[in-house]
């Protein structure tokens, strides 16, 4: 039985068609904003910023991407801080105050999240020491003595007696 | 027995059971919850005209208790909770109750409150010159300032203009009424 | 009645694997014929009961049967019968006993295939089988159980969750899925079955590498499936988010790929066999990991309809046989070493000396490699918020950003190692031989490149990634027609004689080749799409006109329509000299809280799609429509969606089973 919908909270994902959306507000209460950007870099600025800002009512998706109202506001409201001359710093802030640092799908590289930042260069560190010691283990493992039956192959000359023989697989 | 092999089991063991130990660690968690970022904090700035044209402004409220509730009428859990706010707001006269409309449509509002029970329960307070204003925010900006993450999320500010609690999904008649004590307190 | 049924089914279903599991573990260690028959019966027996479950369960919903509690969970009688059928897996319940029946025709397959061959390793792989299967049994008998009678039925239902009722999609995904997901418990217990044997020999690679390509073929199919099902579906124009649920089913296909390569190492030299096992292993591991993370309620993800309370008593048996496997492997690693001594039966006798750098295996090993530190980097992200949660208490998202930025540098890693190791002889080469190999590569490389970037996409990143295609392209191409041609020199054939010999010779090989050309295919589609994507948003009202990227939109205006399961309401673009677009949203009544489903609208063109999304639609006033539209260029988008069925038909071609004329022995 479906009772789910007396039990959670709504989360819009799509609009009521009579609702119309018009542009925000743009202004951050006690934070100067910079110089504002050409008009025509405006909406690309927002988008590059949008795309890491993640949206409220969606299951992970960039509030860029998203076609939900809460998102499309957001989105919205970015492209006027922009506009003003807001950094995307200072709109981060923004919405970090309001969200809390859970609103950025990239975390901040601060405290325990470093893991998440430095773990790259361990993992392909370990990697490439990985793909080192096999090789090193190779070369002496070929040193040991052979079984009985192995067939020590000579190297062969022509490219195509190889290939042929590669062929019976 | 052959001897072991110790590399696999103490590298094998442990990357598998740090993991699944830290898997259990999510039970209980609701991964779709919004934090809440904004309780403790000053409530922020709200100025939106509500349906009649007239302007509210949480500035001008500043010594009285406020409690916002977001909501919107597609919103089944908010059409239900919404009777009981109606009957809260002619009970607690001294806390004024703001309606913000999210991402919906003015008319829908209206033709909304026309309909029972909410016509009566409008006409009560109306007759006892009580305000439930509903405001639309068409921006969402309201929304955002206040961390809105669905609805509906109720705001329960103190006279000092603090939020002091945050409610999110239908509001319980029992939480209504031990926040709307303490903020009437103070 | 039909509750009554199923569940006995089911409880049959429970018995024979618990019987399967005793019986093969008996005719494992003690060789005993009676015991194996046994074992062998119960587990078709058990494929039986579980398969005759799913079609008794399909039945009762088709039926509108509302006194079994899955269909009145999910049925509905105004559900159209395609979506009905299609809703065994609409909710969990019905979704484990699908695990269950898909568990059961794969048994039934694995056992017969087998036959009465392999009888060190046979018995072994049923007792590990059953044990699996034992499991879900157990689920779908207790906590999970689709077949709960109710005691006061309805006369309908509320129906499927509306994602599922959108799109026909939505009946081929989830089943890929399953195919690939389920299918992996085959090869772990085949590997487990070497391990408890005591000891592997090369005739015993064969089945275990060949279903290990039968299910990665599915997963591959079904995590491509999923991406189409995103981008045609939910209105936003991407194919792949990061999305938990997305990761997890990624996470065995990276291993699953690592695996299909390894174990062409081992058998050709003997060497990577404990790394090989380990990634069998774990292939199979991260798919239990994968379904634990859809269905526990621990991640939020766009699959969270599937949740319920299965998660503990889940993530109890995760813990439990990862550690049977860690153990396992851990005991009896040196076992196999010792066997392959005393019997003279080390795999990869065909050693070609030492294994240089400028060799085909090491080329493998840095794959492998690359592969691992991209499973740990997914799993990472992945987890990261549960981790930063519970060491520090804060609350953290981990999104695209994140992953593209590492996944970009081991992707094209792993494009330019697919173009160098089929280029590479086994053993080793010299430098010379090998550069002058790699030669016509880069210059192909360098065309391709050159001819994007004439054509104005001139990103960096995009251009590496096409140089990178270029030379991969050329040297599997390379060995593809090469020995088609050394073959006609050396005996003297025309070209389709010598191609239809060399080919059918070594289909294995080859099938391999034209699985790299899908992958190629869809890296292409990549490269453009994630450089070169454009958008923008339009307000139109009725009969205006806008320009995007060559193409002259009007929208019409909008309309109603009225389904038998749903209503919707449809914006109409009219696009000159092309057609008519009509992207919409979908209202299910009473379900998701009024709010429609976006389904987008998509023109595809071999080198791109124009895609429509509503974002807002409004009638103001009768006949007078205005949209809010997002129009996306994607470049060669629609090469992506060809890349599956490429990569599938490369590993049914190396599934065909080898002639067995004047063949060593080992190649069973």
């Amino acid at each position: 039985m479906n009772l789910l919908p007396l039990l959670i909270l709504c989360t819009a994902s799509a609009a009521d068609p009579g609702a119309v959306v018009p542009i925000g507000e743009h202004e951050i209460p006690g934070t100067p904003p910079g110089p504002a950007p050409p008009a025509d870099q405006v909406q690309d600025i927002a988008h590059a910023i949008g795309l890491k800002m993640r949206c409220p009512v969606c299951q992970g998706m960039s509030v860029a991407d998203s076609t939900s109202p809460a998102a499309v506001n957001m989105q919205n409201t970015i492209r006027d801080l922009v506009g003003a001359g807001y950094s995307e710093e200072q709109i981060k802030d923004f919405f970090i105050e309001r969200y809390s640092e859970w609103i950025l799908l990239e975390p901040e590289k601060t405290g325990v999240n470093l893991i998440v930042w430095v773990a790259p260069a361990i993992a392909g560190g370990l990697g490439v020491a990985f793909a080192a010691a096999t090789m090193l283990q190779w070369g002496k493992e070929e040193d040991e003595v052979p079984l009985p039956s192995d067939v020590g192959l000579a190297p062969k000359d022509k490219y195509e007696e190889r290939l042929l023989a590669e062929l019976e697989d | 027995m052959s001897k072991v092999n110790w590399k696999i089991l103490v590298i094998g063991l442990g990357v598998t059971l740090p993991l699944v130990m830290l898997l259990a660690t999510g039970f209980g968690n609701d991964p779709k919850a919004v934090p809440d970022a904004r309780t403790g904090d000053p409530a922020p700035h709200i100025a939106l005209a509500d349906l009649q044209g007239n302007t509210w402004s949480l500035e001008a409220l500043s010594g009285t208790p406020v409690l916002v509730n977001f909501w919107s009428t597609w919103c089944g859990p908010c059409k239900y909770e919404h009777p009981m706010l109606l009957q809260a707001a002619e009970a607690y006269s001294g806390v004024q109750f703001l309606g913000v409309i999210y991402a919906d449509e003015p008319k829908a509002v209206s033709r909304f409150m026309l309909k029972p029970p909410y016509k009566g329960l409008m006409d009560r307070l109306t007759s006892k010159d009580i305000d439930y204003p509903n405001l639309p925010d068409p921006s969402g900006r309201a929304a955002i300032d206040y961390g809105v993450g669905g609805v509906p999320e109720s705001f329960f500010i103190d006279r000092a203009g603090q939020i002091v609690y945050k409610s999110t999904g239908p509001l319980s008649p029992e939480v209504a009424r031990r926040e709307l004590d303490r903020i009437m307190r103070k | 009645m039909i509750s009554l049924l199923g569940r006995g089914l089911v409880l049959a279903a429970l018995f024979f694997a618990g019987t399967g599991c005793l019986a093969g573990f008996v005719a494992g260690s003690r060789r005993n014929q009676r015991a194996w028959e046994w074992a062998r019966n119960s587990a078709y027996g058990f494929a039986a009961s579980m398969i005759a479950a799913n079609l008794l369960m399909v039945y009762a919903l088709v039926t509108h049967d509302f006194s079994v509690s899955y269909v009145a969970e999910v049925g509905a009688l105004r559900t159209p019968l395609y979506f009905t059928i299609v809703s065994l897996w609409a909710s969990l319940n019905g979704s484990i006993l699908f695990w269950g029946g898909i568990l059961g025709i794969y048994t039934a397959l694995a056992v017969w295939s087998l036959g009465d061959r392999h009888r060190e390793y046979a018995p072994w792989a049923v007792h590990v089988l059953m044990g699996i299967a034992i499991f879900f049994a157990f689920l779908v008998a207790s906590i999970a159980n689709p077949f709960a009678p109710v005691l006061n039925p309805l006369s309908d239902g509320p129906g499927p969750n509306p994602l599922l009722q959108n799109h026909w999609l939505m009946a081929v995904h989830p089943p890929m899925l399953y195919l690939g997901y389920v299918g992996m418990s085959v090869p772990f217990s085949l590997i487990c079955a070497a391990l408890l044997a005591g000891r592997l020999e090369a005739g015993w690679m064969v089945p275990v590498r060949r279903w290990m390509l039968i299910p990665w073929m599915f997963l591959t199919v079904g995590i491509n499936l999923g991406g189409w099902w995103s981008y045609a579906v939910l209105g936003w124009g991407g194919a792949w988010a990061w999305d938990p649920v997305e990761n997890a089913s990624f996470l065995p296909w990276l291993t699953g790929t690592a695996f299909l390569h390894s174990a062409m190492v081992l058998q050709r030299t003997g060497k990577l066999r404990d790394w090989t096992l380990v990634l069998g292993m774990s292939t199979f591991l991260l798919t239990l990991l994968g379904t634990f993370m859809t269905r526990s309620g621990v991640f939020n993800s766009v699959h969270s309809f599937t949740q319920s309370n299965i998660g503990p008593v889940f993530l109890g048996f995760i813990g439990v046989i990862f550690t049977y496997s860690v153990v396992l492997l851990a005991l009896r690693s040196h076992k196999l070493d010792e066997e392959a001594t005393a019997t003279d039966q080390r795999i990869g006798q065909r050693t070609d000396g030492r294994s240089g750098i400028l060799s085909r295996e090491f080329m493998i090993l840095l794959q492998n490699a690359t592969f691992t530190v991209f499973t740990f980097m997914v799993l990472l992200g992945t987890t990261f918020p549960l981790l930063a949660e519970a060491l520090a208490e804060r609350r953290l998202s981990v999104g695209e950003p994140y992953f593209d930025m590492f996944a970009l540098p081991l992707g094209l890693t792993l494009v330019f190692l697919m173009g160098v190791g089929p280029a590479l002889p086994w053993g080793s080469q010299a430098p010379e031989a090998a550069v002058k190999h790699f030669i016509p590569g880069l210059v192909l490389g360098g065309v391709l490149a050159g001819i994007f970037g004439a054509l104005g996409y001139t990103k960096p990143m995009t251009l590496l990634a096409l140089f990178l295609i270029g030379f991969t392209l050329y040297s599997n191409l390379y060995e593809f027609i090469e020995p088609v041609r050394a073959r006609m020199r050396a005996r003297s054939e025309g070209p389709g004689v010598a191609a239809l010999k060399v080919w059918s010779k070594a289909h294995r090989r080859f099938g391999g080749h034209i699985a790299h050309y899908g992958v190629l295919m869809a890296v292409f589609s990549l490269a453009l799409t994630k450089g070169y994507r454009d958008e923008t948003e339009v307000v139109l009202n009725t009969g205006e006109v806008t320009q995007f990227h060559g193409f002259d939109i009007t929208f019409a205006g909008g309309r109603w329509t009225k389904e038998e399961h749903r209503d919707a309401v449809m914006a109409r673009f009219e696009v000159e000299g092309v057609g008519a677009f009509e992207p919409r949203l979908n209202y299910y009544a009473g379900k998701m809280g009024g709010n429609p489903i976006y389904t987008p609208a998509v023109y595809t063109m071999p080198t791109g799609d124009l895609y429509f999304s509503i974002l807002q639609l409004d009638e103001p006033s009768p006949g007078n429509w205005t949209v809010i539209v997002r129009l996306i260029d994607q470049p060669y988008q629609t090469w992506l969606w060809w890349s599956a069925p490429l990569m599938a038909l490369g590993t049914l071609i190396t599934l065909i089973p080898a002639r067995r004329q004047n063949r060593k022995p080992e190649a069973a």
